[in-house]
């Protein structure tokens, strides 16, 4: 039985150290301003390098729960057409 | 090494007291990088081959290396029955009655050592304002470490190690002094600023004017027993062992072990494997130096692999 | 139920003209010279139903009449009250009368005319919610409001106190201090910044009680439903957009300000009934989306007439571009104001709106650096989403709707020409309230 784990930024926390982008680099990648872009959840074979870029966040702006007890993190697109 | 020898067995030469100084020396030194490592993480300094991750990894585990190694430091230092310096002194400042002062310096440095640890063991149950306020008071624990070292050191007189304090103030005065300069301006920083730059005049007058000169041991308050010169000379002939004591001269003639102890002028003519515990790994603190080098080394070798695994 | 007692607001039309303008809120306002004093409040309107009997039913009738939040999100106001009311322990009121976006006039209007009918909604709710204390909460930069407010509660008290207390506050002006969440946190005794959800307000709000944050125009609305009913309600407005609502027309209008509409008026009745000209509008304020008037002006202004348009009507703010003024400026203008406003608080905000404000200006001065479309795509792709507030997320729905909309000036601009209009002309003033940064007031 997989549990998916998600991640979750706390946006106020976070200043942009990048530590965990180096550490998960298949699920976290920085933007051109050095803030961390979270595309995606965890799967089991990620879990260990997540739970390390979780702990290296030298602001603890970074979190980690199960998927089912997490509400999806909000997909604001900027182009609204039709819907 | 005689003459090295008489100025180092002005307190004693048991091996514990040997270890006691040589972590003493090499926890400041690896403090020292610990706090250079901290304000480089801060700093976003990353150089190629050298990411942040390593950077941080690389603090993390000197600090625990240097908790260890003050964990050995005042453990030999208890153990050793000449000072009797008890397990509380350690953590209950200003509580012995050698060099009262200075010794409590020390135990200030390890009980702000020990708050770090804690607080950071328990990083994820804490508020994170909690977990900072005690990191910052972490940078208080290096000068009272140094002036710990300076106060009640054996070695304070030499000049290798002067050399290599100075260059330890110099690197943590420049990083910290760089640090702050990036702080918010405020009354905070002016103070700390100020700080940064009397800590290196405080010191260096302070050297000149205590452990430099004479007499040094007394004022610093070393028991009247322990000091030299004190009553009685003390005689032994003839080979086997000659132990002596206390304050005064101890001479020992013949071949077999000699062992001089306690303040004041010891020295063994002529004797055989004299003078020198720890012949093993060789003399103190070279062994001891060699011992934590390698320890030192353990961390770097860690990062690295951990790195590349992820 | 019957119609509203000694004579109170039939909805009269005003006859005329095009589009019609329905007088519920609004009856005398033309006239109006100072705020309505309680006795000619009670004369026109009739007087504030109490009772436990009648606050028991407000949630059921509030839900009946269809009334949805006047304050820009247009959630469901019964369901609110519900939520609120089934919380645990005594709740609070909290009347929203900050109007933080500049070129809306609706709430100060309400708040100069008639006091008394927001205050009566107020009461009311806190009734329905099982409240015993309304905080008033208005800007700090709005000369007497918070003095005039707190004169129409002492007036309240003489005649017949009310059965809740009533406290005037003024808060800080900033354009995020308005959201229910920096409002909540203002009153907490912290600063007025938007806080990352969860607990929201109606769960955990002022002083750990479930919070009712009402925008002062709804709780107008809601006051009178309680003297007259759902059915009063609906006779104006359509089946999906019930009652009355206010709008504020800004920019190129003969007739700009205050207005109050059916709800389900068309774009185009609005924008008549105000005299506008103008060939494009920003239609929600300032995180609402840019439209050509031609492409909108059949689309009735509700939430459901204009989705597939891409656009809300917000609160219902409409601000009319002058021809021979350049859209692409004035969202530079925007952009750079929004930037400014930000809480400070979330870096994908803090750097992506400066940055993307840059951009227009580089695209509105018709001076664009290489790959200065590309780049602005991808911003407007990477912004949205990640702030602890949908500051960002308004912001840059703006900026993609000017895209669209002003598409033909996208590509002169991008090709270096400047508009044909403002090379003919000159740069025009085009009447966009943009407030000039003063000294900072801090968030407290």
């Amino acid at each position: 039985m997989a549990v998916i784990l998600r991640l979750r930024l706390d946006p106020t926390a976070c200043t942009g150290h990048g530590l965990c982008a180096d550490l998960l680099p298949e699920r976290i990648s920085l933007d051109e301003w050095g803030f961390p872009i979270i595309s995606g959840d965890v799967p089991p074979r990620l879990a260990a390098h997540a739970r390390r870029a979780v702990r290296a966040c030298p602001v603890l702006a970074l979190r980690l729960a199960r998927a089912a007890e997490q509400p999806r993190p909000r997909q604001a697109r900027h182009r609204e057409r039709g819907g | 090494m005689t003459g090295v020898s008489l100025a180092a067995a002005s307190t004693g030469s048991s091996p514990l007291w040997y270890a006691t100084r040589a972590t003493g020396v090499i926890a400041l030194v690896l403090l020292t990088a610990t706090v250079i490592l901290g304000v480089g993480g801060i700093a976003r300094i990353e150089l190629p081959g050298l990411p942040r991750v390593v950077t941080a990894g690389l603090h993390r585990n000197i600090s625990l290396l240097v908790v260890a190694l003050v964990g050995v430091h005042v453990l030999t230092t208890v153990t050793d029955s000449y000072t009797r310096i008890g397990l509380t002194a350690a953590v209950v400042p200003f509580s012995s009655g050698y060099r009262t002062f200075w010794l409590g310096l020390g135990a200030v440095a390890l009980d702000l050592l020990l708050a770090v640890l804690l607080t950071s063991l328990l990083r994820d149950r804490l508020p994170y304002r909690a977990w900072r306020a005690v990191h910052w008071l972490g940078y208080a624990c290096w000068p009272v470490a140094l002036w710990h070292g300076l106060g009640t050191g054996t070695d304070s007189r030499l000049p290798w190690l002067l050399a290599l304090d100075a260059l330890c103030v110099a690197a943590v005065t420049g990083a910290a002094g760089w640090r702050l300069s990036r702080a918010a301006r405020g009354p905070v920083r002016t103070a700390t600023i100020t700080a940064a730059v009397l800590l290196p005049l405080v010191t260096a007058a302070f050297v000149l004017n205590g452990p430099l000169q004479p007499g040094w041991a007394r004022r610093a308050g070393t028991p009247p027993a322990l000091l030299s010169p004190a009553a009685g000379l003390a005689w032994a002939r003839g080979g086997g062992l000659a132990w002596a004591r206390g304050g005064g001269l101890a001479w020992a003639r013949g071949a077999g072990l000699a062992w001089a102890r306690g303040a004041g002028q010891g020295s063994g003519p002529g004797a055989g494997p004299a003078a020198g515990p720890g012949a093993g790994l060789g003399s103190g603190p070279a062994a001891a130096l060699r011992l934590a080098v390698a320890g030192a080394a353990a961390p770097a070798w860690l990062a690295r692999r951990t790195a590349a695994r992820s | 139920m019957a119609g509203p007692p000694n004579g109170g607001p039939q909805l009269s039309r005003s006859p005329g003209r095009a589009a019609t303008a329905a007088l519920r809120l609004t009856i005398g306002w033309a006239q109006a010279r100072r705020p309505s004093r309680l006795a000619e409040h009670h004369a026109r309107y009739g007087p504030l139903p109490a009772g436990r009997r009648a606050a028991a039913t407000l949630a059921d009738a509030v839900t009946a009449a269809g009334l949805t939040g006047r304050g820009g999100a247009g959630f469901p106001t019964g369901a609110k009250l519900r939520s609120v009311a089934s919380g645990r322990g005594p709740a609070v009121v909290v009347a929203n009368g900050m109007e933080s976006e500049p070129a809306s006039r609706k709430d100060q209007a309400l708040l100069a005319r008639v006091p008394h009918l927001v205050l009566d909604g107020a009461v009311l709710a806190a009734g329905a919610v099982g409240a015993d204390t309304v905080h008033v909460c208005v800007d700090r930069a709005r000369a007497g409001q918070a003095a005039a407010i707190r004169a129409a509660v002492e007036e309240r008290e003489r005649a017949s106190p009310d059965p809740v207390r009533i406290l005037v506050h003024e808060l800080p002006r900033r354009y995020v201090s308005s959201e229910e969440t920096a409002l909540v946190s203002w009153l907490n005794g912290g600063e007025a910044r938007p806080r990352a959800t969860p607990p929201r307000p109606f769960e955990r709000g002022v002083g750990r009680r479930p919070t009712m944050v009402g925008n002062v125009e709804t709780l107008a609305h809601l006051a009178l439903i309680g003297r007259y009913g759902p059915d009063w309600f609906r006779e104006a407005g359509d089946s999906d957009a019930p009652g009355t609502m206010l709008v504020t027309v800004a920019g190129a209008a003969a007739d700009r300000g205050v207005h109050e509409v059916e709800g389900g008026t068309r774009v185009g009745d609005v924008l008549a009934l105000s005299g506008a000209a103008g060939g494009a509008v920003l239609i929600g304020g300032y995180f609402g989306t840019w439209h050509s008037v031609p492409q909108v002006a059949g689309r009735p202004l509700t939430a459901a007439g204009l989705r597939p348009a891409g656009g809300s009507p917000g609160a219902g703010v409409l601000y009319v571009l002058p021809d021979g003024c350049c859209g692409l400026a004035a969202t530079a203008r925007i952009l750079r104001y929004l930037a400014q406003q930000g809480a400070q608080q979330c870096g994908p905000c803090m750097f992506g709106l400066p940055a993307i404000a840059a951009d227009f200006e580089q695209l509105a001065a018709a001076r664009p650096q290489a790959g200065l479309l590309a780049r602005l795509d991808r911003r407007l792709g990477v912004i949205p989403g990640r702030g602890a507030c949908r500051h960002p997320d308004g912001a840059v729905r703006m900026a993609a709707s000017a895209l669209a909309a002003f598409a033909g000036d996208v590509r002169s601009h991008a090709a270096g020409h400047a508009c044909a209009a403002a090379a003919r002309r000159g740069p025009q003033p085009d009447g966009l309230p943009v407030p000039v940064p003063g000294p900072d007031g801090g968030w407290r």
